[in-house]
């Protein structure tokens, strides 16, 4: 029927695999270090874009409104070339000597995504009633301490649920790294595809592990709703 | 029929080809074996070989350029070489040569690596090309052929018989020293 004849053996067995698998763990660790930064990087960026005084609310604002509405690849192509040009010359030559592909990409995808995660906190935030600001106000709370103790362990365990979806789209943003040279398992395919010309196999092994990663933090989702969520009352 | 030209990249041309979506890949395709399982090539119309671009005076043997980043481009048989010719270097693959060439301005890799015949164009589309040089430190041959889908021997025959006769009437030859300097030493025979 196909004209075509698969040869599954190269992504699962050999070094096209030991690629794919490198690909992999470059792929988690890219990730787990930009949902860490991204998340504190939102929630940091919320409180100050609900703060009352007026310059930081006004250079938080400007940062959201800037970091949502630009592509993500235009961003990493900032970080990665662009950046080259306002830098000071030492500043360039250190980081040439880092791993700096790596880097930019982490850059990249914690603002880009903490964008989103702040204006995520910020819908939390608004479900709890403002009489809570007050009590605390009144009862003696700064607006950070009021913030920290109170209204944001509040918000942040509502909006768990989509803040896991941002996450769920960094893991699969990672992929734009392999444009600034990253390792990662979408570029690993794209190699395992030029060098056995293998494509079916090697993206059909890339899909399927970008699903398996989804899936264990979709998972972490509906535990999280069992056993935190529910157990408070909360639908 | 008219001619209508689609730029591609090294990792597209294949598979823009066997699709259909381009009839002839003319873009610094180097014939080797395991292509020609997949396409069909015609004789050799060009010869350069893999050779590194770098900063003047940066690197003079092969030796100088072990565990540092090289860029090149990704689905090429550039990024194979070097990888062969330089266990201990990581080989930064990007899209394409002209955003490898910025990185080596910008000096995150230490050398931009493909055929000389490439990275003479990159090197003369800059302002400041004396702050770069091509060693002669050769680590592949590269013969170029047009690629063509397999089994599509009319084409073939047809694209090989009127490189022959360009190459009798001394039309290549000028064309060639049209844009390349020296000597021209290889010939498109029917030997290849």
């Amino acid at each position: 029927m196909f004209n075509y004849e698969f040869d599954w053996a190269v992504v699962t067995s050999g070094q096209y695999a030991q690629w794919l698998l490198s690909g992999t763990k470059v792929t988690i660790e890219l990730s787990v270090v930009a949902i860490v930064l991204s998340f504190l990087l939102g929630l940091i960026t919320a409180v100050m874009r609900m703060s009352n005084v007026k310059p930081i609310l006004w250079f938080a604002h400007a940062y959201l409104e800037f970091f949502r509405n630009t592509p993500l690849l235009v961003q990493i192509f900032f970080w990665y070339f662009g950046s080259y040009k306002i830098l000071p010359k030492v500043i360039n030559d250190w980081l040439n000597t880092t791993n700096f592909e790596f880097s930019a990409a982490v850059i990249a995808l914690t603002i880009y995504t903490a964008a989103f995660i702040a204006e995520d906190i910020r819908s939390g935030v608004r479900a709890i009633p403002k009489e809570q600001m007050e009590a605390a106000h009144s009862s003696g709370f700064s607006y950070l301490r009021s913030m920290y103790y109170i209204i944001l362990p509040q918000a942040v365990r509502l909006t768990i649920p989509t803040l896991i979806n941002q996450f769920l789209n960094l893991t699969k943003n990672s992929s734009l790294a392999m444009t600034i040279g990253v390792a990662e398992l979408t570029y690993q395919a794209r190699q395992v595809e030029s060098y056995t010309f293998k494509g079916f196999e090697a993206f059909t092994a890339a899909t399927l592990v970008y699903l398996a990663l989804s899936i264990v933090i979709t998972w972490m989702v509906t535990l999280y709703n069992k056993h935190v969520l529910n157990p408070l009352g909360v639908r | 029929m008219k001619l209508e030209l689609k730029p591609v990249t090294s990792s597209t041309r294949m598979p823009d080809l066997v699709t259909g979506k381009i009839d002839l890949i003319a873009a610094t395709m180097t014939k080797n074996e395991e292509r020609s399982k997949q396409i069909d090539f015609n004789y050799m119309y060009f010869y350069t070989e893999q050779k590194f671009l770098t900063r003047k005076g940066t690197v003079k043997t092969l030796a100088d350029l072990a565990g540092k980043k090289i860029g090149t481009s990704k689905g090429s048989t550039s990024e194979q070489n070097a990888k062969k010719a330089l266990p201990t270097a990581t080989i930064l693959s990007f899209d394409d040569y002209p955003p490898a060439f910025l990185a080596l301005q910008q000096g995150r890799v230490a050398a931009v690596t493909t055929d000389e015949s490439i990275l003479v164009g990159l090197m003369n589309a800059t302002k400041d090309k004396n702050s770069y040089e091509i060693r002669n430190i050769p680590i592949s041959k590269e013969p170029y052929g047009l690629g063509m889908r397999k089994g599509d021997t009319n084409f073939v025959n047809f694209v090989n018989k009127t490189l022959l006769a360009m190459e009798k009437s001394g039309e290549s030859d000028k064309i060639y020293r049209k844009w390349f300097p020296g000597k021209r030493f290889f010939k498109i025979t029917d030997k290849q």
